[in-house]
């Protein structure tokens, strides 16, 4: 019989990916918590149908379903705007949940300012969801196109495109390549 | 000087996906190409970017998923029981109702012992996170007894059972199903022990054992005081707990 510790013994290890990929598709810190927390219920429910194989799979193919569905519900009360975003309009920089310039920055990072992370933050979030779990999946989790073709249930070719369009969409992003000579040198 | 190297093909081998002669044969060009170098920095530089932007799990996530499922699996245990693994088990366990028991009171009793052992769980989970699981260090019963007055309407037994291998550690209150109750903390190797106690009207009942979630429970009712005993130990170490904290 499965126990209640087989699951955590497998899913706790999944944790840092999982609020990964809910991150990058709600592009909400607290939201993000709440699906994985979420999702991490749903998939200890259904655990006892889970007839083996690919553990890892399995459960972000929860936290996906889980995102989508909170991106749907975002979507049907997206003509309501918000007092906050009345005030300071949609691109304004007191936006919540963009304040990550209030971190400490490492020596690493002191290399690429605040500017350049809260443009990309507001370039990611003008994004499509499709375009930015694709992006996502490759950049972060590292997965070959086959394996984020089968990740997500699209051909091969629809994840080259999205990987192109959402790169296209960031090279927007003004970074400063001098800076970080030497860093790439291949 | 210009090149006829596509973006995508770029990408491709910034990402690993092209054939190897054909990953061989572009470094060698991006090697003379300036432009195309310039194109995979960027690229890299993007791919960098992403991942400084990425946050960490927040750290009360894991712990908060943890009591979560405890709760979880505490009361589905109630609702749906697993009758055909069950088995022998369920056969022990209806021999046991029969012989002790026979009447509504007892009935009662057992169904509001369901909402009961989910708040005992998460109880002891919770003390287990915290830095100790007792609010007042003592293996001394007369220094642990007076700590409960004035704190919990009632005056629960607390004694040491140190020589029989259960030393007493500690007290503290806590909150099990509406109401405030003394929880006496004992250890056992390395095995902390919750004994919660509260005050019922219930007619006396010898202990009863279940297992949720990992954790071994034993239920009795003793002088009109309520007891849940839980901990991680194995089944026969909780049974023997249980026969000397239930002594009269």
């Amino acid at each position: 019989m499965k126990k209640p510790t087989d699951f955590q013994r497998q899913a706790m290890p999944q944790l840092p990916a999982a609020y990964r990929l809910a991150y990058a598709l709600l592009r909400e810190r607290s939201e993000a918590e709440d699906a994985v927390q979420d999702s991490y219920l749903r998939a200890f429910r259904a655990f006892t149908q889970f007839r083996g194989g690919d553990f890892k799979p399995w459960l972000l193919t929860i936290v996906r379903n889980v995102c989508y569905r909170q991106l749907q519900q975002r979507k049907r009360g997206f003509n309501v705007i918000s007092f906050d975003e009345a005030l300071v309009g949609r691109d304004g920089e007191e936006r919540p949940g963009f304040d990550i310039a209030s971190e400490a920055p490492s020596p690493e990072e002191a290399l690429i300012t605040a500017a350049d992370v809260g443009q990309l933050q507001q370039l990611l979030s003008e994004l499509p969801p499709t375009l930015r779990e694709v992006l996502h999946l490759r950049e972060i989790e590292e997965m070959s196109y086959q394996q984020i073709a089968s990740a997500t249930g699209v051909p091969v070719g629809t994840v080259m495109s999205r990987l192109s369009r959402a790169r296209e969409h960031l090279a927007k992003l003004v970074i400063r390549l001098k800076e970080m000579d030497g860093k790439y040198a291949l | 000087m210009p090149c006829d190297v596509r973006e995508l093909e770029l990408a491709r081998f910034f990402d690993g996906e092209l054939q190897s002669a054909a990953q061989t044969s572009l470094a060698r060009h991006i090697a003379t190409c300036s432009s195309c170098a310039q194109k995979l920095h960027k690229l890299a530089a993007m791919r960098d970017l992403l991942k400084k932007e990425t946050p960490l799990a927040p750290d009360g996530l894991a712990a908060k998923i943890s009591l979560t499922l405890a709760g979880e699996a505490a009361t589905a245990a109630v609702f749906k029981p697993p009758w055909p693994l069950v088995g022998l088990a369920a056969s022990y366990a209806a021999v046991a109702l029969v012989a002790g028991t026979v009447g509504y009171m007892v009935m009662s009793w057992q169904q509001s012992t369901d909402n009961v052992t989910r708040d005992v769980v998460a109880a002891h989970v919770r003390a287990l996170m915290q830095d100790a699981p007792y609010q007042v260090a003592s293996s001394d019963q007369h220094t642990v007894k007076p700590w409960f007055a004035g704190r919990a309407e009632f005056s629960p037994q607390v004694r040491d059972f140190t020589r029989q291998g259960y030393a007493l550690v500690g007290g503290r209150l806590d909150y099990v199903d509406g109401h405030r109750v003394a929880a006496m903390v004992y250890r056992h190797d390395k095995h902390f022990i919750d004994l919660m106690m509260w005050p019922s009207t219930g007619a006396d009942l010898a202990p009863r054992f279940s297992e949720k979630d990992g954790f071994h429970l034993a239920a009795w009712i003793e002088g009109g005081l309520e007891a849940r005993a839980i901990s991680d130990m194995g089944s026969d170490e909780i049974q023997a707990f249980a026969g000397l904290a239930s002594a009269p």
